[in-house]
């Protein structure tokens, strides 16, 4: 497979929740093993855009490309959602870990049930997938007895289990408590090194400048700057890019 | 005190049918109840506005109203039917009571189930579906693997309560002539003419069943519920379910 090879297409994307047009013509080509972190201020359509992605939220037009499969809000069944779906991984805000599972069944339950693996092999895969991102001893923990972090953690490897073209992270260190954050970026920055190809949207912009490749900046619901993270962090072109990073960094 | 003895053995003995026609109706109200919510959370408008009228009406009728409807006129009833579908081998005119008397219950119980089903569902949060979702599962998958089992778990407090309701409210069916718990407390109290003791010795006896089931539905709740959030239980019950969780990892890491 050639290094360039596109991962991710997003074309041409609009949505809109009622009178509120939130993407206004999204495009982005992600190519294999970049890094993509997204920036921008909230209702920037960043988080719907990443939901676009896995059709948690249908595109009103557009079309979506993940490795050579492409879906578009024309052109969509619930069949072929799914096998889109089952190309993606994502790590949510809320953690979402299936409550009625432990650490190590929440990861091993996507390999059961959509990969169809056997019981014992899927466990040996999701004990070590829960080793990687260094909670194997709580693999046994139903997600109520994990803190903010762990859960997360846990979350991040039910979704490397999948072995996911494109891993799909939204916000994920918003809702964890400031002294957890570090143990959640550490663990997304390990994961970056090993060229799985990802999409971030984040406020932490000291973790974007060191860990992503490229930074894309939306506003209004469109991309305002794409490039590396030099680029769009050091020297921003644009006024409200500028703006956004100082009022952030103040 | 002869008396009471004699009272409790009579009422002791309608136990079988009381417990039959709770189950039974339990059941029944159940898989109706079930039947009605995909109605009511039908995503096609008039399906889903014919069923939630048919479950205001269900609830809004007196169970004494449905027994009493059946009792008179389950001949007329079952013989419109009998002339739709011909059965040849049994005469369906006349069912036995118990099975009647079940289906007043159930019929009055259903639309609670219903609203029981509906509500636990409505508790599970967005992001277990979601994370079903962006995972790829089929909503067969979702369902029963990860929205079911918790929804279950949310409702049994509730199925509980409905279960000793209707514990409580088969007591009606002595008014047919059901010779349950009431029935036969009833039936001995006229015949004694000790109307006050036979009385007090049937309320003691539902108040042991009743107390039996709490205590049953009490411990299928806490074992159930374990994954739950411990911090959001009550205070008082915090600590049992701490506790429970303690000893549930202990045993986890000895295997």
């Amino acid at each position: 497979m050639p290094e360039n090879k596109l991962m991710l297409s997003i074309k041409n994307v609009y949505k809109h929740f009622g009178d509120n047009n939130v993407l206004n013509g999204v495009n982005i080509d992600v190519k294999k093993g970049e890094v993509v972190v997204i920036l921008g201020p909230s209702g920037s359509g960043k988080t719907t855009m990443l939901r676009c992605i896995n059709f948690l939220e249908h595109a009103d037009e557009g079309s979506i490309t993940v490795n050579d499969f492409t879906v578009s809000a024309k052109e969509k069944s619930k069949k072929k959602i799914r096998t889109l779906r089952q190309k993606t991984a994502m790590v949510f805000q809320q953690y979402n870990l299936f409550r009625n599972r432990t650490a190590v069944e929440n990861v091993m339950e996507g390999l059961i049930v959509v990969r169809k693996m056997p019981r014992d092999e899927a466990r040996q895969k999701a004990e070590a997938a829960l080793d990687d991102v260094g909670l194997l001893d709580k693999k046994d923990f139903y997600p109520s007895q994990l803190s903010g972090g762990q859960q997360q953690r846990v979350g991040i490897a039910r979704a490397l289990v999948m072995e996911p073209d494109v891993l799909l992270f939204d916000e994920p260190t918003s809702a964890l408590d400031p002294e957890l954050v570090g143990e959640v970026l550490e663990c997304i920055r390990r994961v970056a090194k090993t060229g799985i190809t990802m999409m971030i949207v984040t406020h932490e912009i000291a973790f974007a400048k060191e860990a992503a490749t490229r930074v894309i900046f939306m506003e209004g619901g469109v991309v305002v700057e794409d490039g590396t993270p030099e680029e769009v962090i050091e020297h921003p072109s644009t006024e409200r890019t500028k703006e956004f990073l100082q009022r952030i960094n103040a | 005190m002869e008396i009471y003895l004699e009272c409790l053995r009579e009422v002791m003995s309608g136990i079988p049918t009381t417990l039959g026609l709770t189950i039974w109706s339990v059941l029944l109200a159940l898989v109706l109840g079930i039947t009605l919510s995909f109605g009511v959370l039908s995503k096609v408008t008039p399906i889903r506005m014919v069923f939630s009228v048919l479950c205001s009406f269900l609830k809004g009728i007196p169970i004494l109203v449905f027994l009493y409807a059946f009792h008179t006129s389950i001949d007329v009833i079952m013989g419109g039917l009998d002339q739709i579908f011909t059965f040849y081998t049994y005469d369906i005119r006349k069912p036995p009571t118990f099975i009647f008397a079940v289906f007043a219950l159930a019929l009055s119980y259903a639309p609670y189930m219903c609203d029981m089903v509906t509500s636990a569902l409505g508790t599970i949060p967005k992001g277990q579906w979601e994370a079903c979702d962006a995972g790829g599962f089929t909503d067969w998958q979702k369902m029963t693997r990860i929205i079911i089992p918790q929804s279950i778990v949310v409702a049994i407090p509730n199925f509980g309560n409905h279960f000793v309701n209707l514990l409580k409210a088969s007591s009606l069916s002595c008014m047919v002539m059901i010779m349950e718990m009431m029935g036969e407390a009833r039936n001995y109290a006229t015949l004694s003419q000790k109307f006050l003791e036979c009385y007090t010795v049937c309320a003691l006896c539902y108040w042991f069943v009743f107390v039996v089931f709490e205590q049953a539905f009490r411990m299928v709740e806490k074992r159930t519920g374990r994954y739950l959030q411990p911090g959001a239980q009550v205070s008082k019950r915090k600590k049992i379910v701490v506790r429970r969780l303690d000893t549930f990892q202990v045993v986890n890491k000895e295997a």
